[in-house]
């Protein structure tokens, strides 16, 4: 039993993570919150959705859509972003605010209101047994995607040379210029793959949580809290984070159900009164 | 024909003008010494030349190049950078990555990693260290060094050795010796202007935003009314 909780927090928590590293990232470089970072989760899901229904693979569609959000990304990055960098946050909150809204009216136009679901494909329908518990495969399956990005984005950060010059951006994007680094390409780039992730922890859990209007708010709320509690701009902070967040919503769920809707403030408030710039400040 | 020419530069921090007709040239290889009291707008011209902040009238040319709305990094690439005041650490990467994101940037380049460490012996022994746990004038060695492997031309020096004890500030001046001796031109902003005298050939100084004398290093130190008019306490 434990075991299992143990598993769901854990997959809860990667694609938390596959959203707050994205999101950190941006906020990182570009000093602005993205609040549309919910709904590009969103519409990641919609757009496997539809791969799914016209090709019938859930494997093109695992691919594919992280592809066309990150290119969505690149599209609202060169439109609107690229121009609202320096602008004071208060127009970046109601720009970022309105792309909810235009978010959710476009999706509701091109799939409709009603709620849709992806089957897993075939070859993780099955559960598996764990011990003694059954346990549904395609979730190891999710958490095997979240520790694989995991991975590979600290690699690419922390052992290439253009992983430093990422981080170099974050850390003083004047001095990188200086050093003739190219920060508006290496922002672009973020940027797109931010969306991406965001695109492709929409596709991973539509098997588990369906495919609606509406659940792009619900994990902005818990991607933000992440963000806040690790640290915003900090990669670490994202996955110590979503880990933490993760675990509390999943066992609080469990075993403390009429605390279930306060319990990750309570974490957020206690995390911000001790630390306030977050568990890892940049 | 100058390297670097600045022809009336005025420049806002939103509605306070800041530079108010900065105009000088730097004519010569060498070093000129920008000299002026604090909050004269010092900081603010080497930062306008790397458009870091905006112009909002005046002509900046390097090497024949207008720099008017050039990206800072297209400026860089152009053979001219700034080391900041902050000296710019990137407290993320180490000593080695610091180094590594900018050298063989620029094809067929004279300053590369081996050579800088060979003028910098004491940065060889912490390359794996996070860049901003290094001591004041180790930051300072790094930053010039970062600086050398973009392979410039003429380097901006926003107080170099602000806050550096005597012993180090010896050193670093002997290092921007060797590096005017390697043919690459210095333009320094420094309280410590005994330091920066010796360095200049030419020598430039600003008063509340504007330029108000210059001339080379031997005309700047028979005129002691200057000293007194715009820089002395």
């Amino acid at each position: 039993m434990i075991l299992i909780q143990f598993l769901n927090a854990l997959q809860f928590s990667m694609t938390l993570f596959l959203l707050a590293v994205g999101l950190t990232i941006i906020f990182g470089l570009m000093k602005i919150v993205n609040l549309a970072h919910g709904s590009l989760y969103m519409v990641g899901a919609y757009i496997g959705l539809s791969i799914f229904n016209y090709t019938e693979s859930f494997w093109l569609a695992l691919i594919f859509a992280p592809i066309l959000t990150a290119l969505i990304g690149a599209f609202l990055y060169t439109l609107l972003f690229r121009h609202i960098q320096n602008a004071d946050p208060m127009k970046q909150v109601l720009l970022t605010f309105g792309l909810i809204y235009i978010g959710l009216d476009s999706v509701r136009l091109l799939w409709g209101t009603m709620s849709h679901s992806i089957s897993a494909p075939s070859i993780l329908s099955n559960p598996v047994l764990l011990i003694d518990e059954p346990y549904p495969a395609y979730r190891l399956f999710v958490i095997t995607i979240g520790l694989l990005v995991l991975f590979s984005l600290y690699f690419i950060l922390e052992k290439t040379k253009i992983g430093a010059k990422v981080r170099a951006s974050v850390d003083d994007p004047e001095t990188a210029q200086l050093l003739q680094i190219n920060t508006d390409k290496i922002l672009f780039y973020t940027f797109a793959l931010g969306c991406g992730l965001a695109g492709l922890a929409g596709i991973t859990v539509a098997p588990i949580l369906g495919v609606e209007p509406g659940m792009d708010m619900e994990v902005l709320v818990l991607t933000l809290i992440v963000v806040v509690v690790g640290g915003p701009g900090s990669l670490k902070g994202a996955l110590i984070g979503s880990l933490l967040i993760g675990f509390v919503d999943s066992f609080g769920k469990v075993y403390i159900p009429q605390l279930a809707q306060i319990i990750i403030y309570a974490v957020m408030a206690l995390t911000l009164l001790f630390k306030p710039d977050g568990l890892y400040k940049r | 024909m100058p390297i670097l020419k600045l022809n009336n530069v005025n420049t806002y921090y939103g509605k306070s003008h800041i530079l108010q007709g900065i105009t000088f040239n730097l004519e010569k290889p060498g070093c000129l010494a920008l000299l002026g009291r604090n909050g004269a707008g010092k900081t603010t011209t080497l930062r306008s030349i790397m458009n870091l902040t905006k112009l909002s009238s005046g002509d900046i040319i390097f090497n024949n190049n207008n720099l008017n709305n050039l990206s800072t990094y297209k400026i860089a690439r152009l053979g001219l950078t700034l080391v900041p005041e902050n000296r710019g650490m990137f407290s993320s990467l180490s000593v080695e990555e610091s180094l590594n994101i900018v050298d063989g940037n620029i094809k067929n380049d004279k300053w590369n990693k081996e050579k800088v460490l060979e003028s910098f012996p004491q940065l060889k022994l912490k390359l794996k260290n996070n860049s901003s746990s290094l001591s004041g004038g180790e930051q300072q060695m790094l930053a010039i060094g970062k600086a050398l492997l973009t392979n410039p031309k003429l380097i901006l020096l926003d107080e170099p050795t602000q806050g550096l004890a005597p012993n180090i500030v010896i050193q670093l001046s002997n290092i921007f010796k060797d590096i005017i001796k390697e043919g690459i031109s210095l333009l320094i902003v420094e309280q410590n202007i005994n330091m920066a005298i010796d360095l200049a050939n030419q020598v430039s100084i600003i008063g509340k935003g504007e330029t108000k004398w210059t001339g080379s290093k031997e005309s700047f130190l028979k005129n002691i009314n200057l000293h007194k008019e715009w820089i002395g306490i």
